[in-house]
Parts: C-alpha cells; sequence; structure tokens
C-alpha cells in the first residue's frame, strides 16, 4: 500500500479530502517492472489505473496487417513520464485498453485496483467526479500532445 | 432555446434526466454557418460547447510566422460529422480551445454556453459526473482516432 501522504503528491489525487485519499490509498500497492515488459495490452479489459514513478513507458498501436519484422512491436504513439497516470480507461467507458504499455528502462509504478475503485465511486459521487475529471484532463493533454506529434510528422 | 427532445437524440447528453435536458435545452440555441466561417480559434477562451446538426466542420492547427504571411499553413487533423460534438474543452480547465474550427460547407450547429452548465454541475454531483465521463470518452475517442493518424504516417528508422 502507498500512504495516504505520498499520494496526495500527486496532482491526480490532490482535490480528495483526507477520508478520501485513506480510502484510494487502500486500493494501492507498488510494483518494479524491468526493462522491455510489457505491462498490459490494447483491447484488453483496463482493470489498472497505474501511476508511473520512476523510468519510462512507451505506448504501442499494433496493426495486424503490418507484422514485419521491424515492427513487431507495434507503432510507437506515445510515451509516459513519471508522476504521469496511464490505463486511465479504466474510469471511462467501456474500460477497455486502447494501447499496449511497454517499459523503457527499469520501471517503479503504482498500481490501482480499478474495480473496487469504481465501486468507491458509486457510493461518493464527488470522488467519482473529482478522479474522472483528473483523467479528462489527462486525455485532453494526451490528445494535444499527440496533435502536436502529428502536425511535426506532417510538415 | 431548443426543444430539449432535439438535444436527447445525441448521444453525448444520453446520459441526461428529463428535468436537466430541459435546463440545458435553455442555454442551447441552433446557429448556421457560411462555409469557410470561423467558428472559433486556437488559444480562444473556450465558453461553448457544440454538436453537429448538419454540414462539416473542420479542427485545424494554424502556424503563422510574423512578417511572413507566405509561411501560413495549416494542418487540418480532424474532420467533425453530423452528429458528433466539439469544443469539450469549455467543460474543463484551463478552458482554452486547442484548435481552430472552420465550417467546410454550409453548416449549423447547436451551441451550448458551457457557464450555466457548470453552475448546474456545481449543484448537483451526479451531473457533474456524468458529465465530466462524457467529456473524458470523447477526450478518449479523439486520442485513438489522433494516435492511429500518427501509426500511419510512422516510418520505422532505418538501421544502418
Amino acid at each position: 500500500m502507498i500512504s495516504p501522504e505520498r499520494l496526495r503528491q500527486y496532482p491526480f489525487f490532490g482535490s480528495l479530502d483526507e477520508n478520501q485519499l485513506r480510502q484510494v490509498a487502500m486500493l494501492t500497492e507498488e510494483e518494479v517492472y524491468q526493462s522491455g515488459e510489457v505491462i498490459f495490452h490494447e483491447g484488453e479489459v483496463a482493470s489498472t489505473l497505474y501511476f508511473l514513478l520512476e523510468g519510462y513507458i512507451d505506448l504501442y498501436y499494433t496493426i495486424a496487417e503490418m507484422k514485419h519484422a521491424t515492427l513487431d512491436k507495434g507503432i510507437p504513439v506515445g510515451e509516459i513520464n513519471p508522476g504521469e497516470p496511464f490505463g486511465i480507461s479504466s474510469l471511462i467507458e467501456p474500460y477497455q485498453l486502447t494501447a499496449t504499455a511497454r517499459t523503457n528502462g527499469l520501471c517503479r509504478v503504482i498500481r490501482l485496483d480499478a474495480a473496487q475503485l469504481r465501486s468507491l465511486f458509486a457510493k461518493d459521487r464527488r470522488m467519482a467526479y473529482l478522479l474522472t475529471h483528473q483523467a479528462a484532463k489527462s486525455a485532453i493533454d494526451r490528445l494535444h500532445a499527440t496533435r502536436i506529434q502529428l502536425a511535426a510528422a506532417w510538415a | 432555446m431548443v426543444h430539449p427532445e432535439l438535444l436527447s437524440r445525441y448521444p453525448f447528453f444520453s446520459f441526461l434526466k428529463p428535468a436537466q435536458l430541459k435546463k440545458i435545452a435553455k442555454v442551447a440555441k441552433e446557429e448556421a454557418y457560411e462555409r469557410g466561417a470561423i467558428l472559433f480559434r486556437e488559444n480562444d477562451k473556450a465558453n461553448a460547447f457544440y454538436i453537429l446538426l448538419k454540414g462539416s466542420v473542420e479542427l485545424l492547427f494554424v502556424v503563422d510566422v510574423e512578417y511572413h504571411p507566405e509561411l501560413h499553413k495549416e494542418l487540418r487533423f480532424r474532420v467533425i460529422y453530423p452528429g458528433e460534438s466539439f469544443g469539450i474543452s469549455a467543460f474543463i480547465e484551463p478552458h482554452i480551445l486547442t484548435s481552430t474550427a472552420r465550417a467546410v460547407e454550409p453548416s449549423s450547429v447547436i451551441k451550448i454556453e458551457a457557464g450555466p452548465v457548470l453552475e448546474m454541475c456545481q449543484k448537483d454531483e451526479k451531473l457533474a459526473y456524468a458529465l465530466i465521463h462524457q467529456v473524458a470518452r470523447v477526450a478518449v475517442d479523439r486520442l485513438n482516432a489522433t494516435r492511429l493518424q500518427l501509426a500511419a504516417v510512422w516510418k520505422p528508422v532505418e538501421i544502418k
């Protein structure tokens, strides 16, 4: 379990009150991944929300028709930096992962059981709003960053 | 105002209860744009949310270099078709638009003032959650579409 004090340092949880933070903290665990490990696959059910503590994570799309020796890892479509959430699809219907996440170097992450978090949401609408709001913000930030990458690729 | 029934036809508002729908319909209006008309510009304050009724609207990045009009460049990364919503930045801080929207052909929209909707959300936590969840869904859909566009132009690095 990650202590509520440590969780509070992340803007994602910054707006929760003491009691909410404690409940969320109880759903967390810390995990270490070696370089090159796949944390989750595109298309899977999104059942865990993650935060990157240390290291870097690359997001990939796999396109079956393009199976090719140089493409066996998929096509890179984004990256996650320390402090950022990922697997945010676990808070957004239809709760399905949209990319594959692979570690680039040793990574330390916080894992948060999303099914249990969503059952907290059913009882605490305020918490549901605050955290879904953060997920929406991070999706919009990522959208903007991806559009800039696309603009650069087209230029 | 528009008829609440009109709003209820769009998936974005499918979560609203009749009373909520009525309130939102009050701050919504229909607007028509000529071909080439700008609905909003990148970096402007995002104070309205749109649903496209008819026509098509392109979302662009416009790159201008001061004193060099010949370097004006436009990157069109998305076309919005009837039934789709846009301007979701209006519902989320910092409420700044991240692209420019321009009508590709004569188009009509439902334009919803975000201020009164956000005020309603402050008094109604269920509504606030349902709305932000829809915003998150649209953002994730757009993100996927953009990643796919990025994947399409990606070239493997040549190993020499």
